[in-house]
């Protein structure tokens, strides 16, 4: 294959006591890219992140992270894999560098400066204060921080600027593009600020009631739809294909 | 699993559970004193020998250190094992049932260890006390303390499975109360059993056994079902 993928999905099916969250869901995302992945509450989103780190069994179907199937490799894969899903969760009595020391201990990874990797979100100066008292963006900053300490290869992060000030969205967005180009990450966000989307998307995946409707990478939207990505998503969600 | 074990320690400091079990300590070194003396006054027969006496200190003491345990357990597993923290614990590449065994080997090696050192300083100091100065009117034999000692460590190891017992029937219920309740109530019902069979070796030698049987099977059904949790939790 010439294009290797960082996740790939096939004919994903997740029920949740007989009802189907997610039904025939195909997702490709390919590796070095920045994969925007929209979709109204409720469409099987954060199911489908929970999914590819491990957290929930798929149902039927295959799944597939960096090359390996999640069901059989689940630990070799969350080594390469940072998450944030749902709302960040941290050992609340810890200051911030003591939360991702510990992380780093869990990820079996040592020689990181976790100054820095502080510093990268904006929270050098949160010293020795326990995260308890930390502000909802300050939390995600952090845990975005934490995601990335162990150097994975692919970020999964669900609605990763929620509760962000502009500079922080803004430091985030120039972060996630840095995050690709130098150390060839692979990201998977979702987020409901469309815009956001559009700024720093390659591909754009739209999820409505459990099937992923429609792949487009960001060139071939911006040439087929001049209304940009917001006429797009709405397109997909009064029934069409979003193209005119 | 040692690795596991400090990265436990380093989120859930242990620092409280020594100071409350010296406290403990020094409150069994009164409770003795205590007993002995009310049993004089009181004329109270069954509390007038040494081997009731340190029988009684000795079940009390489990009942507190299971309240302890149960405690702990409520804190380390069954708090971690609800809401938002799995999420994060079950993001690491580490085998969820190396992590639980990692919680409940630190917290059994622990409270067994604190209890049987604890009833160690009350068991010494009234011995030498009663030498000297008796209060109760009864021979103080080597062969009685050695029973003692060998009831003590009993007793830690049923605590294991007593707190175990509360464990699993508390994370069934997700409940930290029932934990607590339900260690009580079952160590009260221990103790009287271990009172009941003092002295008689092939039974307690018998309860034992089936409290480590009892004690091995929850445990690994638990490990099991922790690692099979993914299938059922949906938030």
């Amino acid at each position: 294959m010439s294009v290797d993928y960082a996740v790939r999905t096939d004919g994903l099916i997740k029920t949740f006591s007989g009802m189907e969250i997610l039904t025939n869901c195909c997702m490709n995302v390919q590796l070095g890219t920045i994969y925007g992945f929209l979709g109204p509450n409720g469409a099987g989103k954060t199911t489908l992140m929970k999914i590819l780190t491990g957290l929930l069994q798929p149902t039927a179907g295959s799944v597939e992270v960096l090359g390996l199937q999640v069901v059989k490799h689940r630990e070799e894969i969350l080594r390469k894999v940072g998450s944030l899903i749902e709302v960040p969760v941290f050992f609340e009595r810890l200051s911030a560098e003591a939360n991702i020391r510990l992380h780093l201990e869990y990820m079996s990874m040592t020689g990181v400066d976790i100054k820095e990797m502080l510093e990268m979100v904006g929270l050098t100066h949160t010293g020795q204060q326990a995260v308890s008292t930390f502000s909802l963006g300050m939390r995600q900053r952090l845990a975005i921080a934490r995601a990335l300490s162990h150097k994975p290869e692919l970020l999964i992060l669900d609605e990763p600027i929620n509760g962000l000030d502009p500079m922080g969205i803004r430091e985030m967005r120039d972060l996630f593009v840095k995050l690709v180009k130098e150390h060839k990450m692979t990201i998977l966000l979702s987020s409901h600020i469309l815009s956001e989307i559009e700024h720093i998307a390659d591909t754009v995946g739209v999820i409505t009631r459990g099937t992923i409707v429609r792949e487009l990478s960001m060139c071939e939207l911006r040439s087929q739809v001049p209304g940009g990505l917001e006429d797009y998503f709405f397109g997909i969600m009064s029934g069409g294909h979003g193209i005119a | 699993m040692l690795k596991l074990m400090r990265l436990e320690l380093q989120r859930n400091k242990l620092t409280t559970y020594f100071t409350a079990s010296a406290i403990a300590c020094v409150c069994l070194i009164g409770f003795i004193y205590f007993v002995a003396y009310v049993a004089q006054v009181e004329n109270e027969i069954d509390f007038q020998n040494y081997s009731n006496i340190f029988l009684f200190t000795s079940v009390v003491s489990m009942i507190v250190y299971a309240i302890m345990a149960a405690v702990m357990y409520s804190r380390f597993v069954i708090d971690e094992y609800r809401g938002k923290m799995m999420l994060l614990l079950f993001s690491y590449p580490i085998s969820r049932k190396k992590m639980l065994l990692a919680k409940m080997l630190l917290i059994m090696s622990f409270t067994t260890l604190a209890m049987i050192v604890s009833n160690i300083p009350p068991l010494i100091i009234f011995s030498i006390s009663e030498t000297i100065s008796p209060i109760v009117s009864d021979t103080l034999s080597t062969g009685l303390i050695l029973n003692v000692v060998k009831t003590i460590f009993i007793l830690g190891v049923s605590l294991n499975t007593i707190c175990l017992v509360a464990l699993r029937i508390g994370f069934a219920k997700k409940s930290v109360p029932a934990t607590i309740v339900l260690s009580f109530v079952l160590c009260a019902l221990y103790g009287n059993a271990i009172i009941a069979s003092f002295g008689n070796d092939a039974v307690i030698l018998a309860l034992c056994l089936l409290m480590l049987i009892i004690g091995g099977a929850i445990v690994l059904e638990l490990l099991n079902k922790v690692h099979r949790m993914e299938f059922e939790e949906q938030t």
